[in-house]
């Protein structure tokens, strides 16, 4: 079993947020929950066939001190996340962002039945 | 003073618990509704610590507070309103234990009212900009009382978790209990979701707890309790709380 590692990361100043993927019969709708970000500066990118990379920036720096933690140090800057799609889709992305929740809906390919 | 209720779950008396007291339980559950909801009305009604509940069931940890231990399950008290809130995701297997020493406690406290705060996850939830609240209660007259103060009635359907057994035992035992559940996200904490839950307990109980500051906290608070929700997420998958999607069969 992998050892649970922590939804912060301080070498690369990036929290973890948290996710969902939702496959529907014609698209597969990708949410994230990125509150406090900068909605301006979200980037969304494809790493490989099946992986979305999601980064929104902060729209301040936030330190373990914000939350009343003062035995870790570090701070975070921003969001990041590596989602992994598990049915093959196109690589078009729609974006939308309602209360600091990102959408992203991916069309599914079609699939030539025989 | 140690209440053995159970063999795993004890509750510890530190302060006065008086009698008839409405017992509020502010509990992990979808879009940790009732704990965000407990924690504000702790702060808003300057809630005083006067126990815990411990349990070999819980993870062994505790939270702490300015350097000295809390425990993970605590209970506090304003007046004769006391709160159960926990800072720790509830174990699928430890909840049957938990519910039963609730209602054991509140029946040997001879509580006036079980009220548990909570969320029922909608999918829509990202375009709803008032979140519903639906109620169910343990007897006819409590379910009456809701109804009297306009107070949607959840009809039909599954409630799945710890406040689904607090409410069954409660109904067993003759105790009068309400569970308040609003509209929210399954899995991303809900502070807006919270927000309209205490709206609804200030309707039920006269209260008159003010919600702005939670509001406007709401992105703060979110982002503060993603790990808190990541674990909550995972004890409800094993208690399978997506049974609530269900669509019960008809009765004919």
């Amino acid at each position: 079993m992998a050892f649970e590692r922590p939804s912060w990361r301080t070498r690369s100043s990036t929290i973890e947020p948290l996710t969902n993927v939702i496959v529907e019969m014609e698209e597969v709708i990708v949410t994230a929950d990125i509150p406090c970000a900068d909605v301006s500066k979200i980037r969304v990118s494809f790493v490989d066939e099946k992986t979305l990379e999601i980064t929104a920036q902060l729209k301040r720096k936030f330190r373990f001190q914000d939350f009343n933690i003062s035995h870790r140090r570090g701070e975070f800057s921003r969001y990041h996340a590596m989602v992994t799609i598990p049915v093959p889709i196109e690589k078009r992305i729609a974006l939308t962002c309602e209360k600091n929740i990102l959408e992203i809906r991916l069309p599914r390919k079609s699939i030539v039945s025989t | 003073m140690v209440l053995g209720l159970s063999h795993s779950v004890s509750i510890f008396e530190r302060g006065l618990v008086p009698e008839d007291a409405i017992i509020i339980a502010g509990l992990p559950d979808v879009g940790l509704v009732g704990v965000i909801a407990g924690l504000h009305l702790a702060s808003s009604l300057q809630m005083e610590d006067v126990g815990s509940i411990e349990s070999d069931l819980f993870p062994p940890l505790v939270s702490l507070h300015n350097g000295l231990p809390k425990a993970a399950v605590r209970i506090l008290r304003s007046g004769n309103l006391i709160l159960i809130l926990s800072e720790t995701a509830i174990p699928a297997n430890a909840v049957y234990k938990l519910s039963q020493a609730i209602v054991q406690w509140a029946m040997k406290k001879k509580a006036k009212l079980i009220i548990s705060l909570g969320g029922i996850a909608v999918e829509d939830r990202i375009s709803l900009k008032n979140p519903r609240v639906f109620a169910t209660a343990s007897d006819e007259k409590t379910l009456q009382g809701l109804k009297e103060k306009s107070i949607q009635v959840l009809d039909r359907g599954y409630i799945v978790g710890p406040y689904a057994l607090i409410l069954k035992y409660a109904a067993m035992e003759g105790l009068p209990a309400i569970t308040l559940l609003a509209e929210s996200f399954f899995n991303y904490p809900d502070p807006e979701a919270a927000a309209t839950a205490i709206l609804e307990l200030n309707k039920i109980l006269g209260l008159n707890i003010d919600v702005k500051e939670l509001l406007a906290r709401g992105e703060e608070i979110r982002l503060a309790s993603r790990d808190f929700m990541n674990r909550t997420q995972m004890e409800m998958e094993r208690m399978r709380k997506s049974q609530e999607y269900d669509v019960p069969p008809i009765h004919v």
